[in-house]
């Protein structure tokens, strides 16, 4: 289980983390979302152990970051833009990091093979890494934090600049594969997409804090009721407009006389909606159709971050 | 202490196959100890074909130089110029530039290839990644220097009538200092190398302030050449005595100030 306590963290004259509280079930999967800076990075530093922060706890499993040695061993930490050692091949960069991470010469092997050839890179194990691609780079940097076969998984943006193929082999394998339910898995994506693939539950953070938080369909179901109401109508009357005028939840009404449809946008759709078409029934207007157009959780997530009016 | 030993085993392959980096480290204390020999051999042709001008360079050379010297001759007084106040000082520039070649790369190179993150969220003790990050200059840089001795010891007698040379070099004051003074020198020069390494954002930059610590090799050569401090069976145990407390407070310092949290912070 990974959990968070009122973390704070101020880089200079910027508050990176404001009071960040999270707790992630062990064998779910958590996607932090939020734009560049909003402090996914930090989260997952702070939790890797790489940032002290200024307030606040970190622990995996119950530890802090007083028993680095114990924390490091159940995690395995994917930073964004991985980097190698590329004078080593593949088989020996993994090698080195089997040993920091204890692993027996004949288990190491096997394992390497293993994870080599889930990751479709057994026929580079013995090129050197300064010639592979990105993509070839971010699945060597997976099989390098799935080495010791972690019970936690930290990654922030893994399939940040890869091509489909390669994101969908990352996804498969570390998000969706057998792992799913049995490891603890923490990832930071501004790639929504991705977040409703793979995540059990998530957050929306932007400049530290967190601004909503579950799971997909309870945030869905949230944002939804926030939506663009679109009434066609027999015949439209100025009445009808002044009608749904009366009513304060709702904004932007625009009447169409040429195709007879009033439009408006409804804070609780849910609830406004019924209110409204009973009105435009009782002044005997007559209802042809009803479209509710609920907000996407793209415009809901652009709308808390403030991205869209 | 093992995974110290794998932090230096995977650093010595990658130096390995720098061509340009082990060329450097081959050809680089080569040139020195060439440049030693021919010095030597030009500065003892000389007298030995000029032996009135024996006396007048005697006469001019600092009494230090000359106290406990009683039993030589006077052209093995004159050999003690190039081969102990110029050659000993040579002998802790060489694991200087060596190691600075190494470790300027050290926390800063990894810093800027992005290599340091993985590394320090590996389950490896702050001391362990110290220590592996010592031993990766500390043992080409000995083994070098060690070698260049030999070469040194090799050309001198090729090169030079032994007869003249063989009571001062290599003397007692030479053995000690090649095999106690160099390595702990080295540990000092290493450990300080390796701070600035992690303090700093680039090799480059790493490399330059290395630069700082060729400084006391040039004090040590200044001090030797008016006399002030000779390496002496008298003044050895202490220079060892300092070097060794030196060794000491620098890894502390390093230990504490190479918290791995602080060098990401």
């Amino acid at each position: 289980m990974i959990r968070i306590e009122d973390i704070y963290k101020r880089f200079g004259t910027v508050q990176a983390l404001d009071g960040l509280s999270l707790e992630v079930p062990a064998g779910k999967v958590f996607g932090l979302i939020g734009p560049n800076g909003a402090g996914k990075t930090t989260t997952i530093r702070i939790l890797a152990g790489l940032v002290r922060p200024d307030a606040g706890r970190a622990l995996l499993d119950g530890l802090g970051q007083d028993r680095p040695i114990e924390t490091r061993r159940m995690l395995g930490a994917l930073i964004e833009q991985p980097g190698l050692y590329g004078k080593l091949t593949l088989v020996e960069y993994l090698t080195f990091f089997s040993r920091l991470y204890d692993l027996e010469r004949k288990q190491a092997r096997r394992r390497i093979q293993d994870l080599c050839e889930l990751l479709d890179l057994d026929t580079k194990s013995r090129e050197r890494l300064q010639g592979f691609s990105l993509g070839m780079k971010q699945k060597v940097a997976l099989a390098r934090i799935l080495l010791h076969d972690p019970p936690i998984l930290l990654l922030d943006e893994p399939t940040a600049g890869l091509d489909p193929l390669i994101t969908k082999t990352v996804r498969e394998h570390l998000l969706g594969g057998d792992d799913r339910g049995r490891k603890t898995i923490l990832v930071s994506t501004h790639n929504l997409d991705e977040a409703a693939r793979v995540c059990d539950e998530i957050a929306i953070i932007h400049k530290g804090r967190i601004l909503e938080k579950g799971s997909w369909e309870e945030l869905r179901e949230r944002h939804a009721s926030r939506g663009r109401v679109v009434i066609h109508l027999r015949e439209l009357r100025e009445t009808h407009g002044a009608l749904v005028r009366q009513t304060r939840t709702v904004s932007e009404l625009l009447l169409d006389p040429d195709r007879n449809t009033l439009a408006y946008t409804a804070a609780d759709a849910a609830e406004t909606n019924p209110g409204i078409i009973a009105r435009l029934a009782a002044a005997g207007a007559d209802i042809v159709s009803v479209e509710v157009e609920g907000t996407s959780l793209e415009e809901a997530y652009l709308r808390l971050i403030g991205g869209l009016p | 202490m093992k995974k110290a030993w794998h932090i230096a085993l995977k650093e010595w392959k990658e130096i390995l196959r720098d061509f340009y980096v082990l060329g450097i480290l081959v050809l680089l204390p080569l040139a020195m100890v060439a440049t030693l020999v021919v010095l030597i051999y030009f500065y003892m042709t000389f007298f030995l074909q000029n032996l009135d001008k024996i006396q007048l360079m005697l006469s001019s050379m600092p009494k230090a130089y000359l106290d406990g010297l009683s039993g030589y001759s006077d052209i093995q007084k004159v050999a003690i110029l190039p081969i102990k106040i110029i050659g000993l000082p040579f002998f802790l520039l060489i694991p200087l530039l060596m190691s600075g070649i190494i470790t300027s790369d050290s926390f800063a190179g990894e810093r800027e290839r992005n290599t340091l993150e993985a590394l320090l969220t590996t389950p490896i003790r702050d001391w362990e990644l110290l220590v592996g990050k010592i031993l990766t200059p500390f043992v080409p840089a000995l083994l070098v220097t060690w070698t260049s001795f030999l070469l040194l010891t090799k050309g001198i007698a090729n090169l030079i009538n032994p007869h003249f040379l063989s009571p001062i070099f290599p003397d007692m004051i030479w053995i000690v200092s090649v095999a106690l003074v160099v390595p702990l020198f080295l540990v000092g020069t290493v450990l300080a190398e390796i701070l600035i390494s992690a303090r700093v954002s680039s090799v480059k930059a790493a490399s330059a302030l290395n630069m700082l610590l060729a400084f006391p090799v040039l004090a040590v050569m200044l001090m030797q050449s008016t006399g002030f401090v000779l390496f002496s069976s008298g003044t050895l145990p202490w220079i060892l005595l300092l070097l060794a407390s030196l060794d000491a407070i620098l890894f502390t310092v390093g230990l504490r100030s190479l918290r791995r949290r602080g060098l990401l912070d």
